[in-house]
């Protein structure tokens, strides 16, 4: 953050957390949401969402490559030459990608096997792309960094729904504590299979996309 | 934009510059973080190892790493077989492993097992650097692992790998005393498709396996295969012994773990057969 501070000081009197970059932080979060406004990451969205604890570190590794990728970009936006501009975003996403797994493989080495390529997939995530070529391409560093938080936390707030919905109904516990009591099952309560697999994420994602666009008053012609 | 200008040469210059920091960067956190992911894969190996045996990773749960190691070190006996299914020195390993420029502190951390592996996998090179062709050099080495937590052994534990459909897969499969019935089995490193192949590593596949025989009545190695869907649909029941139920969607993750399981039973047969009088 301390970098995305000093540059963003020279520059006349920037407020840090004035109404519009209030705005860029929560517009993701439900109005704009990445996933089930733009459609954007659906892949890792139910590939990881099987159980909250995975979900959480994804969200976490999301957010760390998304943030840091919008910043470095908007540090080097008026050096990329246009005509690469897409490869050097790319190696700048996919280093910051290989430092997460490789971080991830040295402190949580279960959590790496659990996510096995989902990590490394984040490199083709559209959110980070997109972020960075529609965002920090054209932007100081520090409303990029609050545009990317903003985007991961819009990202993460859907997958934690979907987590939640798929290891409730479908294990019947919560970062893998039971929740549903054993009598429950003793009187025929039987966990939801469907909800393990991806339709049950397909389902539970439209569920959600047809509430936030409901509430938000989102319609396609 | 003001790059237009700049021209190609610029964009040469902005790429290789690039390459160069994300390259370097990469490297440095590689090697820094690179000592951590070999203590992780070490304690890996071990946790399936004792999955292998039954103890579960509940069971393990509130060890240290290094009390985990030192369980390992306690219960288990490692030996390494050469060709002839003697049991084979690691001091010649090391003096080879040491002349290909490994340090003394960087192999002080290997057992006989993983030494053995860092030593098959260079006896390409070992074999170069001697001016013999890989199958006149290559001592045939192989591990098996055996279980004593108390005063009796309890399991042999033979290591497994070959190909899956993407990468090598790693396993154990632990055997009773007899060296027929099966114990238990894990995989501890694969690249399968994850939902898919990946679901060998899932608890229900694995206990399939438990309590089957690798042998048939008359004593000849069959090893066990995996069905399509369930055994009890396709496999006569006088078979069903051998046989443990598919996974859909993972049929060429599943031929190549039997593939793997035959052949490397078959190399550690001769052995067991001595064992088994």
């Amino acid at each position: 953050m301390s970098v995305a501070e000093a540059t963003a000081a020279p520059v006349k009197k920037v407020e840090l957390f004035g109404k519009k970059e209030r705005q860029i932080v929560k517009d993701p979060l439900w109005d704009n949401n990445p996933i089930t406004l733009q459609v954007l990451g659906i892949c890792s969205a139910l590939a990881v969402t099987t159980s909250m604890k995975p979900t959480v570190v994804m969200c976490i590794a999301l957010t760390a490559v998304l943030t840091g990728s919008n910043v470095i970009i908007s540090l080097m936006r008026d050096f990329i030459p246009g005509k690469i501009r897409i490869i050097v975003m790319l190696s700048v996403i996919s280093s910051l990608v290989i430092l997460v797994d490789q971080m991830l493989k040295a402190f949580s080495y279960s959590m790496s096997k659990e996510l096995s390529v989902f990590v490394s997939l984040i490199i083709t995530n559209c959110i980070v792309m997109g972020r960075a070529e529609a965002f920090a391409m054209a932007n100081k560093p520090w409303p990029s960094f609050l545009d990317g938080l903003g985007n991961a936390l819009g990202y993460s707030v859907i997958l934690l729904m979907i987590g939640f919905g798929r290891e409730l109904l479908g294990s019947g516990a919560l970062f893998g504590f039971k929740l549903i009591p054993q009598f429950m099952y003793d009187m025929g309560y039987v966990d939801m299979g469907l909800m393990i697999t991806p339709p049950g994420a397909f389902i539970l994602l439209g569920f959600i996309i047809w509430i936030q666009r409901e509430s938000s008053k989102h319609y396609e012609d | 934009m003001s790059q237009a200008k700049k021209g190609a040469g610029y964009t040469y210059a902005f790429a290789m510059g690039l390459c160069l920091v994300c390259s370097i960067g990469l490297s440095l956190a590689y090697t820094v973080l690179k000592p951590m992911q070999a203590d992780n894969v070490r304690l890996d190996i071990v946790q399936n190892l004792f999955s292998a045996v039954g103890t579960t990773a509940e069971q393990l749960k509130g060890m240290q790493p290094a009390e985990v190691i030192g369980k390992f070190e306690s219960e288990f006996e490692v030996k390494v077989l050469d060709k002839n299914n003697n049991e084979a020195d690691t001091a010649f390993m090391k003096k080879e492993l040491l002349g290909l420029g490994y340090t003394e502190e960087a192999l002080a951390k290997e057992n006989a097992a993983s030494m053995m592996n860092l030593f098959n996998r260079k006896v390409g090179l070992l074999a170069k650097k001697a001016d013999q062709k890989l199958e006149a050099y290559d001592p045939g080495y192989k591990a098996l692992y055996v279980y004593k937590p108390g005063e009796t052994i309890e399991a042999y534990v033979v290591p497994i790998q070959g190909n899956g459909l993407w990468n090598i897969i790693k396993g154990y499969i632990a055997l009773d005393l007899d060296l027929n019935t099966v114990k238990g089995i894990s995989f501890y490193e694969h690249a399968e498709t994850p939902g898919l192949g990946a679901r060998i590593t899932e608890d229900w596949f694995k206990e399939n396996y438990i309590g089957k025989h690798i042998l048939d009545p008359q004593g000849q190695l069959v090893s066990i295969t995996i069905a399509k869907g369930r055994v009890e649909d396709s496999i006569p029941e006088n078979k069903r012994d051998h046989w443990v139920d598919g996974i859909s969607g993972a049929t060429l993750t599943c031929k190549g773990v039997n593939q793997f399981l035959l052949a490397d039973l078959q190399k550690y047969e001769p052995y067991f057969k001595t064992l088994r009088n």
